[in-house]
């Protein structure tokens, strides 16, 4: 991999050997993956999506860096 | 619930747990308290629906690797699929770019770049602030391009980076790599090769390092963008090639 940018090669890559992100999968209800991140006790940050459909990708709740909020919901 | 939750609650911050139970009770009311938490501001204009749909390309091109949490970047595998989405959705009828990029990734850039170029509807891109580096490549692979009079665009060469076997195949390589970006440019901007290779290796420019910056009518006058102009100007560029039955050319 090649970085051509004008930011020094050292504040780019700094951190990056501790920099050990927890993610977590979720499935979308047609098909796709959501990759989240834990962002509060009920909420989720939207880190990258999986989905073969492009329109998916045109949906904002889906880009990343949406707060998904968890909801509890009554099965009865 | 939300009678329990106040019930417990003593007499202290009453008030303000209800304002904020209020807060988010509406569903729009949420997505403003959730745009102020992100944004930093109460509310995103809203438009009834837009024929242009309009994509970022800000701080980093992040490519294959993820970058560490103090860089700003900007996802191409997210990118990519929005291009594609852009193409086939027959609502959507132009494409608007705005760039304030310090550079990244060769590969990455160079896809987003050749997606942008090989678009059937028309694009305009502008630079804002920057579009330095590998952000080169991006900005001329519209249809049209605009630059603001202070946005900057730096031409420098591909660094050594990395780990490095200091042999002459290694400087082969990564001229290969330039070459790659130097004949993305020439051939999508009015610039020729020989002007751009030597913006690249100027000398008297930057205090550490070789290249050039050129700042907004720097550009034009070399050939890069085709115009100064902001906002109004690339949206009103934009409708024009629309109304006017453009495809985009590439």
């Amino acid at each position: 991999m090649i970085l051509y940018t004008i930011v020094p090669l050292e504040i780019v890559l700094d951190g990056s050997e501790t920099y050990t992100p927890f993610y977590a999968e979720l499935p979308l209800k047609n098909g796709g993956t959501l990759l989240v991140e834990q962002s509060g006790l009920n909420s989720a940050r939207v880190v990258r999506l999986i989905s073969s459909n492009p329109a998916d990708y045109l949906d904002p709740a889906l880009q990343p860096g949406s707060i998904i909020n968890f909801k509890a919901e009554n099965q009865a | 619930m939300a009678t329990a939750r106040r019930q417990r609650q003593g007499t202290t911050g009453k008030t303000r747990q209800d304002s904020q139970l209020k807060a988010s009770g509406g569903n729009g009311q949420e997505s403003e308290l959730q745009n102020i938490q992100q944004l930093g501001q109460a509310n995103v204009p809203q438009q009834p629906e837009s024929s242009i749909h309009n994509i970022t390309i800000i701080g980093q091109i992040e490519g294959h690797l993820t970058l560490p949490p103090q860089n700003k970047t900007t996802k191409y595998e997210h990118v990519i699929p929005q291009l594609v989405a852009v193409e086939q959705n027959p609502r959507i009828r132009g494409l608007l770019i705005i760039l304030n990029t310090v550079g990244g990734d060769v590969e990455a850039g160079l896809a987003i770049a050749e997606m942008i170029d090989t678009l059937s509807k028309p694009t305009v891109s502008i630079v804002l602030g920057g579009g330095h580096s590998i952000g080169v490549p991006v900005a001329v692979a519209s249809d049209y391009s605009f630059i603001t009079e202070t946005a900057t665009m730096t031409i420098h060469p591909i660094r050594l980076s990395g780990l490095v076997i200091g042999v002459p195949q290694t400087y082969e390589y990564l001229d290969k790599m330039q070459d790659r970006v130097i004949k993305f440019v020439t051939s999508h901007s009015r610039i020729t090769t020989e002007k751009f290779r030597q913006l690249m290796f100027c000398t008297n420019q930057l205090a550490r390092d070789i290249g050039t910056v050129l700042v907004g009518k720097d550009a034009v006058e070399v050939g890069l963008i085709d115009e100064v102009g902001g906002l109004g100007q690339a949206i009103r560029k934009l409708q024009e090639m629309i109304e006017s039955g453009e495809v985009g050319t590439y």
